[in-house]
């Protein structure tokens, strides 16, 4: 690295070579001998040229126009699609940031190769550089496939997303309709509307408690679960582990289905309530307007369906804690309730701080509970597009999936995401299994 | 030992109450599935046929009428593409979360922290959450009503959970791969011959939860599968009237209970291979 | 000094994007004379066409769709079209699919879906000088009709009406209801004539068997059934505007009243979308849980199997159970409603104190996507089940009620008796338009949170006329914000 930063301050530009790959990808390759990986750099720019010339441009500034030409469907005229020209732009910006990079690279590439010409080493040729991938650049090939995977699944909607938060897409405006950028009208609209900013007040007060207490309430049941089946008096332990096993490996669609039908007004426990006439004849746990009934059974559900992987993974996690310590701290005359206070807790919080951290934004953004508690999209008074159970994603989804508003959902969502990014760097930042990642090895 | 005996009725108190309570969570997760199970042969079918918890008369009806009404469930086609993606799935993630997971805990490189924060910050946005944009983004890469878009998705949404995995390669002591590169060894082969058998429970915790979440997962069939042919079991389940309660009770058995064999087959390496990687993430 | 030039070229990158964005001259579609609009109909039908129909679940369950797909493609054999079921959920969104080509190519909807389709250019405009539409009633041919282009254009082929109506079971009524429950002794009872009747007659039964049993079961939720209380006394969705809602308008809260006094005594477990589903169960099982449903005429044919099902399993031979299902199971028109409102009272003089109410109806038609490849077959589609053959067997396959005139009144039963309704105005067609699809989630949540009042909420407060006319202005202004939400969006 030194060397080759003494080279560039020196000379690096002024090499002949590195002048001709910095015009054209490749040249400096071709004129340091190393033919094919210069032709291959070159067939690359090349690709990419005719790439733009015959897509690239058109996709970039459709980006910015979101099209011109507004379609008939019913003469089979085709217009522009506004929404694929969106996806299309970001597509090629990307794919010129990426070529920019290996523009970079290429050049880096050339500095480096002419820094050890000039110390009179020999020029590696281009099965030596492939050797050096499968060795000191190994990370280079495991890398490639996922990362690619990653910006395409992962990365890119969630830019399409933020884009589309600055557009009018949604409700009448869908292809064949022209989607044009509005800048932060969604925002404005979120902000200002009665309707919108009341209910996200609501729901957002909702959703931070239904994290902090689903969080609480996993967790310390995962604990304490773990903590009861490693007793030492307990026998069979595989046995009892097992049931706990099922709620681990039921699919979550289908448990809590059977919890609405268990719960539901025809079901069995609010039939069996009224049967024995522990409760009104109007009791009802699901209903239109219940609120606490289905938001406490949304935290039992939580509790059965997020319980045993806390568990488990708190078993792995005691079966790992030194027995000695236990010892130490017994002979030194501490009771149960001593060493769990002061030796467990400690240790297992320390170990499972990151586990948090996941539960907690699990927990956040659990989608699924309230969608199958609460089958109905029916909105509560006081509420828009939303019910009283609702969190945060659920809006999301009633006003996009329901309602189509696709760029207030966007938009939504772009809130949420900063309000979420935030708060878990923070954590994990601060968190003391990341700052003593390196002390372990 | 004349000390133990003077324990022993306290002791005992603290046993029994341990049974009981374990008694206790043991009924609060076994009865739920015991009462959907026995739904399934429900005779009537519905859900207001019970009495009190339980059906009043019990019959295959439920199931004869799942496999045979093809007109309104194909089940068997449900479950073959449910196990085609879930497996699929399964094989590449496996494959791309082991190589990430040791590529960024063994090689220090630039973007590396970077990468980790990346996959954090990426890890808190769901994807169902792009719902729109992901359906968009499927249109036009022809992904619609095609298995291999979930397979697609699932796999890379799988790799963004590297970091549990990463966490057992780091207890992997470095010194053994010094050795071995020492003796002329490439990193390739490093990775197969000496890093690959010794995180065989970790392979065994990927495999599985990668298997289980396309094999569990509704929200994203639900979006790109609009084509009947297509659909997963989750689908197909949850498109079913209420009244069809016992059929859903019956057709989630034929998922559940795979998955809970495989849990239980594999529970050592549940608690190893999640608790391994959780430690140090 | 990285950071800040990275800065620079973003910042320039965006003004010229604004610029750009600025520069982007935008056409519309221009405009098109019938001639032009209906050329691709024109000619003979495509080789080798494969077109996709979306039929609704029954006609998949029951196999009528299969059939008729088959008798098309025998009929069709020298252009060797194949029609095949689309295999997607019954109400797959064209807008989201249509585009890409993964939508179906031959749909069947109610008209306010088919013309939120027809408003954003979805689907195509009928050439309904080559369909055979003599015979359907302006009235409903009004529905499918849009003026694009400045031409009066139809969007659909109208082939079933769906409004509401009362089945019940005759094997339930009461041995002695000639005597008891015949005031006006004109051979019908009380209970399926008037809602006074019924109300009376549900409360009976409720309190009779403890709760287990129903004489009406039907889903207080139901937006699409229980509108019709709103509508008899006075409201209406759009006005000449769609700013004018009036749904609200000055003696609806009588009928939100009636509304939910009958929720009170219906009860709880009616209080959800997927009451629905029970309907079926709950009217035709052994023990006669319900006595009657309001619900749409096609249900019918599902109640007739599910009842000769029954009475197998009671003992009957096949035959038996089918005459004897088809005689118990009696259609009529919705009941009358008393003109103050009042169902909890008992009637003197039925004539004189009810009125025959208006209920929410709608036009089912085929529609033809403009995405599709083959317009030409798919029209010879829709031309093909719009036959009067056709249609008759479709009928008598899904109990659907035929929006041809001549066709009711060859059916008779339900096709009569709604057909009637139709011709007296009696039925309120939802509008045909996309600003409808707003009002069905506030109209639910009104109806849940009425309905809810009278059986499981603490402390009621809707008791007062003022509070449902509260309830009503506040549903009104609900449709209005998610109207304007959906036209900033």
């Amino acid at each position: 690295m030194e060397a080759v930063q003494n080279a560039s301050k020196k000379s690096a530009f002024s090499d002949y070579r590195v002048r001709l790959s910095c015009i054209f990808m490749g040249l400096g390759q071709l004129f340091c001998r190393q033919f094919i990986k210069g032709a291959l750099l070159m067939l690359l720019e090349i690709g990419f040229i005719l790439f733009l010339v015959f897509a690239g441009v058109e996709n970039i500034i459709g980006l910015f126009t979101l099209g011109t030409t507004e379609g008939v469907p019913i003469m089979g005229i085709e217009g522009d699609n506004s929404v694929s020209m969106l996806a299309w732009g970001i597509t090629t910006v990307v794919l010129v940031l990426l070529f920019a990079l290996a523009y970079y690279a290429n050049i880096k590439d050339v500095v480096y190769t002419v820094g050890e010409i000039e110390k009179g080493n020999r020029v590696k040729n281009f099965f030596e550089s492939c050797q050096t991938l499968l060795n000191k650049k190994f990370y280079f090939l495991t890398l490639t496939l996922p990362l690619v995977f990653v910006c395409i699944f992962n990365v890119m909607p969630i830019v399409f997303t933020a884009l589309v938060a600055f557009t009018d897409y949604g409700g009448e405006i869908v292809p064949p309709k022209l989607v044009s950028w509005t800048g932060f009208q969604s925002f404005r609209v979120i902000f200002t509307m009665s309707e919108y900013i009341g209910t996200m007040g609501k729901i957002l007060a909702w959703n931070v408690l239904w994290a902090v207490g689903s969080t609480f309430l996993v967790y310390f049941g995962g604990l304490g679960l773990a903590l009861l089946y490693n007793a030492k008096c307990l026998k069979w332990k595989r046995f009892w582990r097992v049931f706990p096993m099922f709620a681990y490996a039921i699919p979550s669609f289908i448990t809590l289905t059977g919890f609405y039908f268990m719960f539901c007004d025809s079901g069995p426990i609010v039939g069996l309530l009224k049967d024995w006439g522990w409760v009104k004849e109007n009791f009802t746990i699901i209903s239109y307007d219940s609120k606490w009934s289905l938001r406490l059974l949304g935290f039992f559900c939580c509790a059965w369906v997020g319980v045993p992987s806390v568990m488990f993974l708190a078993t792995g996690i005691l079966s790992n804690a030194s027995k000695d310590m236990y010892e130490a701290a017994r002979l030194d005359g501490a009771n149960a309730f001593q060493q769990f206070r002061y030796l467990t807790l400690p240790f297992v919080l320390f170990a499972t701080t990151p586990v948090i951290i996941s539960t907690f934004i699990n927990q956040f953004n659990n989608f699924s509970i309230f969608y199958f508690l609460r089958p109905e999209t029916v909105y509560a008074p006081g509420y828009f597009n939303a019910n009283s159970s609702d969190l945060l994603i659920n809006w999301m989804y009633n006003l996009t999936v329901e309602n189509r508003l696709y760029s207030l959902g966007s938009a939504l969502s772009l809130i949420l995401f900063a309000f979420m990014a935030l708060f878990s760097l923070v954590a994990y930042v601060t968190s003391p299994a990341y700052k003593k990642e390196d002390t372990y090895r | 030992m004349t000390k133990k005996i003077h324990i022993r009725p306290e002791k005992a108190v603290k046993t029994a109450l341990v049974y009981l309570l374990v008694l206790i969570v043991s009924f609060l997760f076994a009865f739920p599935c015991i009462w959907l199970v026995l739904s399934a042969f429900n005779a009537e079918g519905d859900l207001l046929t019970l009495e009190g918890f339980f059906p009043q008369e019990y019959s295959f009806d439920t199931f004869r009428r799942l496999f045979t009404e093809t007109n309104k469930y194909t089940y068997w086609r449900w479950f073959g593409n449910t196990f085609f993606v879930a497996a699929v799935s399964c094989i590449i993630s496996t494959f791309l979360v082991i190589a990430v997971a040791y590529t960024i805990s063994r090689y220090r490189f630039k973007s590396r922290k970077a990468m980790m924060k990346a996959t954090l910050i990426l890890g808190i946005f769901p994807n169902f959450m792009n719902m729109t944009a992901l359906f968009v983004i499927m249109t036009q890469l022809h992904l619609i009503n095609n298995l291999w878009g979930l397979i697609l998705l699932y796999s890379s949404g799988a790799t963004m959970g590297f970091l549990v995995q990463k966490g057992f390669f780091d207890t992997i002591p470095g010194t053994i791969y010094d050795a071995a590169t020492l003796d002329g060894a490439s990193d390739f082969r490093v990775f197969i011959s000496i890093t690959l058998p010794l995180s065989k429970p970790m392979i065994v915790y990927t495999a599985l939860t990668s298997f289980v979440w396309p094999w569990a997962d509704f929200m994203l069939p639900s979006m790109l599968l609009v084509d009947k042919s297509s659909w997963t079991v989750a689908v197909g389940l949850n498109s079913l009237d209420d009244s069809e309660f016992s059929i859903f009770a019956a057709g989630s058995m034929f998922v559940a209970v795979p998955i809970i064999a495989l849990y239980v087959a594999l529970s050592k390496y549940l608690i190893q291979g999640g608790s391994a990687g959780a430690v140090k993430e | 000094m990285k950071k800040s030039k990275l800065f620079c070229v973003g910042l320039a990158l965006t003004f010229a994007a604004l610029t750009l964005a600025a520069c982007g001259e935008r056409t519309g579609g221009g405009t098109f004379t019938y001639e032009e609009l209906m050329a691709k109909f024109e000619g003979d039908i495509e080789q080798n066409a494969v077109i996709r129909v979306l039929d609704n679940q029954m006609a998949i369950e029951t196999g009528h769709l299969q059939e008729v797909l088959d008798a098309f493609n025998e009929a069709y054999k020298a252009y060797n079209v194949n029609a095949v079921d689309a295999n997607m959920d019954q109400y797959v969104d064209l807008e989201q699919n249509g585009p890409d080509g993964y939508g179906p190519d031959v749909l069947y909807q109610a008209n306010d879906m088919l013309m939120r389709y027809a408003e954003g250019g979805h689907i195509l405009p009928l050439p309904t000088e080559q369909l055979d539409t003599a015979e359907i009633p302006e009235t409903v041919m009004d529905v499918y009709k849009l003026e694009t282009y400045g031409l009066d254009l139809y969007y659909g082929m109208p082939v079933a009406q769906q409004s509401t109506v009362l089945t019940y079971r005759k094997d339930l009524l009461p041995a002695n209801w000639e005597a008891e429950w015949d005031d006006n002794q004109n051979g019908v009872p009380d209970m399926v004539e008037t809602m006074n009747g019924l109300y009376a007659y549900s409360k009976q039964v409720k309190e009779a068997s403890g709760g287990s049993k129903y004489g009406l079961y039907m889903s207080l939720v139901d937006q699409y059934f229980n509108s019709g209380y709103l509508l008899s006394f006075g409201a209406y969705v759009f006005g000449d505007t769609h700013d004018d809602i009036g749904l609200a308008a000055d003696g609806a809260e009588v009928g939100l009243n009636l509304f939910r006094d009958l929720a009170g005594v219906l009860g709880s477990t009616c209080i959800s979308q997927n009451a629905t589903t029970q309907i079926a169960t709950y009217l035709t099982n052994a023990a006669g849980t319900a006595f009657c449903t309001i619900g749409t005429p096609d249900w019918l044919t599902t109640f007739r199997e599910n009842l000769t099902e029954t009475y197998v399993r009671g003992g009957m031979t096949e035959e038996e159970a089918e005459a004897a299902a088809e005689e118990n199971l009696v259609v009529v028109a919705p009941p009358r409603l008393p003109k103050d409102g009042d169902i909890t009272k008992e009637l003197s003089d039925m004539e004189e104190e009810t009125f025959a109410p208006t209920t929410m109806g709608g036009v089912n038609a085929f529609g033809i996507s403009s995405y599709t490849k083959y317009p030409k077959a798919s029209l010879a589609f829709v031309k093909f089940v719009s036959e009067y053959e056709n249609l008759k067997w479709r009928s008598e396959a899904l109990g659907a009620v035929p929006a041809r005139t001549d066709l009711a009144e060859e059916l008779g039963g339900v096709s009569e008796i709604l057909s009637e309704r139709v011709s007296a105005g009696l039925v309120y067609m939802m509008p045909s338009s996309r600003d409808t699809q707003y009002i069905w989630d506030p109209l639910s949540s009104l109806f849940n949170d009425v309905a809810t009042d009278n059986t499981t909420r603490e402390t009621p407060v809707y008791t007062t006329a003022e509070s449902l006319k509260g309830a009503l202005d506040k549903l009104v202004s609900d449709i209005r914000s998610a109207m304007a939400v959906g036209d900033i969006s």
